[in-house]
């Protein structure tokens, strides 16, 4: 608010151009308290960056519908644990984005039922602003505009049936059976129609043959086949991207980790907010009243504290009922993550009220008849609100991973509800992260916000007393 | 000295019992009780029961008495008999279930605390001592990393990477040979090949805060006239830090040693989890996500204790190391 005067008045100075930092020192002692923290936090370089990328989760809380493309729980059947698409701007000169066309298939017994990629001859484009599920922001308003996708072209997908020469699959497909809507089926495989009409095998149809089929050369693939399979349908499927891969569902991973970004980030600041208002409560009380009150609670502080954490969490949301709706145990997660995690807050609030109770302006106040409650809204909390800022910066991060242990383990929220725990929970088996190890994606999105916020509780602290020298 | 030692030891106690009314409450916090549950299970093997009968149970498991009553039942278990009681979805002795998981858990964490006091100590006085070098800034990057890092994560990361690249999944603590068997020398050394990998993944996050301390204590440290006076006097660089800066600098890393048990204490569990270690925090979340919370309740009350121990020696030994700790009570 004060800089346009500032640079106003200091243009109309023109001798005092000569010496920058001699201005910038000037503007500084007259620059409000809020834009003398701005000027020291722009120092902070990684401080500034967090701060940026932290700015595109808001995005993401707040934008989720509209930046996934699909539902979280849209499935893409004709790609189940597909791996990510790789967006290509170059296929032998520059082309607008797109993805080649892929689908997965079920592989045979000596696979151990592993899916397999096969590309499939035809590519997508990848457009901005396309229609797609419809989604309503805050309730305020509905849209089905996402903002990406490769809209509503149509794939081409083959169904055969497996050769018949290849006995046993009946039995052994039993693991074939992807469900998806219509188009597989337990004695089926599908396979994909190239170029020249000619059709490659994939899926268990290698049960028979020694040399596996699906490396064999389009060309050559009717001659190696012992039976020639025989086509039951070709149908179109709608197209899709997925950024980062599918599960086993044939969800979007994708937006499955922003709708996923969206509860963590919420239920982190919820838990936040209540540890912050029991903070402020028993450290507010402890600070200014002293004596046995102060005392009785820094010893129930300690006491706490002496339960490990995240036990103490977990032994807590053990007790939700089994037949809790989601809405209630994503509040009651935050009153818990509140309830374990105030204790920090509560004793940096004390400290900073007992430091400031001998200040002048404090005595002041109080000489000049001011009541404890107005002393301590009007005067204390002004002068360390920007403390307070910096404590809560540092203590979000415990709350996203207090969140995603207990999801992770089963514990926290529960399917079909996403957050970052929940998403992990499928990347919990080893035989999982051999198949599909873009299910650990999510882990990324977390390691990143920590990371982010850890420097920009750094950067805050550093600014928070902008009279202090820098060191 | 004794004084002191008196005052904790109390301080200890009065601790303990406010955590076990604590864990007890949580105890009993899941809707449905002991009797509930075992006369679902009666229920379920077909023979009928009636509220008549409900109630018998009830009395007979000492559930209608007042809340004190019944935590002085099992607490007093504890104390005199080191008894946890029955588990309430499989009927065996809790103590039976937890068996030698505590020792297990026990040496995980010391040696988890002592890799990384063995590491963040002498890397962090050189970090300080050769501040803004490479090595500095590199122990700097990674020593965020690691606390930005959740343990879980990076245990998963860890088993991935074990088993897309070598092929072994690096879960578990024990060959299988040695699963069942009793101690043994043979025993002990299988251990300690299958430990690295959770000592690690907690050592990492802990590593990298103590890294943080020492270096920031050393850097405190290093500038003041005493050091500059011993310099002056002559005394060569290597002694003069290691006989006045390291010293200062190592105070915090006792004072806080508790507070690492209990970080370590915390994160164990999941990582547990993930890496199959048969040990405390496993078996905590299994019987959570069993609702067995009387076996819970008895492991969140072993590790409260783990930690008050650890308090209680770390303030001894600080009150030894540093005498201006014993007067200020």
């Amino acid at each position: 608010m004060k800089l346009p005067k500032l640079l106003s008045r200091t243009r109309s100075n023109p001798q005092k151009d000569s010496d920058p930092s001699q201005l910038a020192a000037d503007q500084l002692s007259e620059a409000t308290q809020w834009h003398m923290v701005w000027v020291r936090f722009k120092r902070h370089r990684l401080a500034m960056v967090s701060a940026g990328i932290l700015s595109l989760y808001v995005l993401v809380v707040f934008f989720a519908d509209f930046i996934a493309p699909y539902g979280a729980t849209t499935r893409d059947t004709n790609y189940l644990k597909g791996p990510p698409e790789i967006v290509k701007i170059w296929d032998g000169g520059p082309t607008r984005p797109h993805i080649d066309s892929q689908m997965t298939t079920r592989g045979g017994v000596e696979d151990g039922f592993a899916f397999k990629v096969q590309g499939l001859d035809s590519n997508q484009q990848i457009r901005w602003f396309v229609h797609g599920k419809k989604w309503t922001f805050l309730g305020l308003f509905e849209s089905d505009f996402h903002l990406f996708g490769v809209g509503d072209e149509q794939i081409p997908v083959v169904k055969i049936k497996a050769p018949s020469s290849s006995n046993g699959i009946g039995s052994l497909g039993g693991g074939n059976s992807t469900s998806s809507d219509g188009t597989t089926d337990d004695p089926f495989a599908s396979i994909q129609r190239d170029e020249n009409g000619h059709f490659q095998i994939g899926g268990n149809a290698t049960t028979t043959t020694a040399a596996p089929v699906t490396t064999t050369t389009p060309e050559s693939a009717p001659d190696t086949t012992a039976a020639e399979p025989e086509v039951i349908e070709t149908v179109t499927a709608p197209g899709f991207i997925h950024l980062l891969g599918t599960d086993g569902l044939g969800r979007d991973q994708f937006s499955r980790i922003m709708v996923a970004t969206r509860t963590s980030m919420t239920i982190g600041l919820a838990g936040l907010f209540t540890a912050f208002f029991l903070g402020l409560i028993f450290g507010g009380i402890s600070g200014f009243t002293g004596g046995w009150i102060d005392y009785a609670i820094q010893r129930l502080i300690e006491i706490v504290r002496s339960i490990p954490t995240i036990p103490l969490v977990m032994g807590l949301a053990a007790a939700f009922p089994q037949d809790w709706t989601n809405q209630k145990i994503f509040f009651f997660t935050a009153i818990i993550l509140g309830l374990v995690g105030w204790t920090t807050l509560a004793r940096r609030i004390r400290s900073m009220l007992l430091t400031l109770q001998d200040e002048d302006f404090v005595v002041a106040a109080r000489l000049a008849g001011a009541g404890p409650f107005r002393i301590v809204t009007r005067h204390m909390l002004p002068t360390f609100f920007s403390y307070i800022v910096v404590t809560l910066a540092i203590e979000f991060p415990y709350m996203i991973l207090a969140e995603s242990v207990l999801s992770f383990i089963g514990l926290g929220l529960r399917p079909p509800t996403v957050s970052w725990g929940v998403l992990l929970q499928d990347a919990q088996k080893v035989e999982v992260l051999e198949q599909t190890p873009w299910l650990l994606a999510p882990a990324g999105f977390i390691v990143v916000a920590i990371l982010a916020f850890n420097f920009l509780g750094d950067g805050l602290r550093d600014a928070a007393d902008p009279y202090q020298e820098s060191s | 000295m004794a004084r002191y030692t008196l005052r904790r030891l109390i301080g200890g106690i009065i601790t303990l019992t406010v955590v076990s009314v604590i864990i007890f409450w949580i105890i009993e916090l899941p809707p449905g009780d002991a009797a509930d549950i075992y006369l679902a299970k009666k229920f379920q093997g077909g023979s009928v029961v009636s509220l008549r009968e409900i109630e018998a149970v009830r009395q007979s498991f000492g559930l209608n008495d007042p809340f004190i009553v019944r935590w002085w039942d099992w607490i007093s278990g504890i104390i005199f008999h080191w008894d946890f009681g029955q588990s309430l979805t499989n009927e065996t002795p809790v103590n039976k279930l937890i068996g030698d998981r505590m020792l297990l858990t026990t040496i995980i964490i010391f040696a988890t605390l002592f890799l990384t006091y063995a590491l963040a100590i002498p890397i962090g006085v050189y970090s300080a001592v050769r501040r803004y070098s490479i090595t500095d800034y590199t122990f700097t990057g990674v020593g965020y990393i690691g606390l930005a890092l959740p343990n879980f994560l990076f245990a998963l990361i860890l088993l991935w990477v074990s088993v897309r690249y070598f092929g072994s999944s690096v879960g578990g603590l024990f060959s299988p040979q040695y699963k069942d068997a009793g101690w043994s020398f043979a025993k002990m050394l299988d251990l300690l090949r299958h430990m690295w990998v959770p000592i690690i993944v907690l050592g990492t996050a802990n590593l990298a805060f103590q890294l943080q301390t020492v270096r920031a204590m050393m850097l405190d440290e290093i500038n003041k006239l005493y050091v500059t006076a011993a310099r002056a006097r002559g005394v060569p660089e290597v002694r003069l830090i290691t006989k006045y800066p390291v010293r200062q600098a190592l105070n915090p890393i006792i004072s806080t040693f508790a507070f690492d048990i209990n970080r370590v204490l915390s994160d164990a569990p999941v990582v547990a989890l993930v890496l199959a270690l048969p040990e405390l925090g496993q078996l905590l979340i299994l019987s959570l996500l069993d609702q067995d919370t009387q076996v819970a309740g008895a492991i969140l009350f072993i590790m409260s204790m783990i930690y008050v121990l650890g308090n209680f020696v770390s303030d001894l030994v600080l009150a030894a190391v540093d005498p201006r700790v014993k007067l200020g009570g």
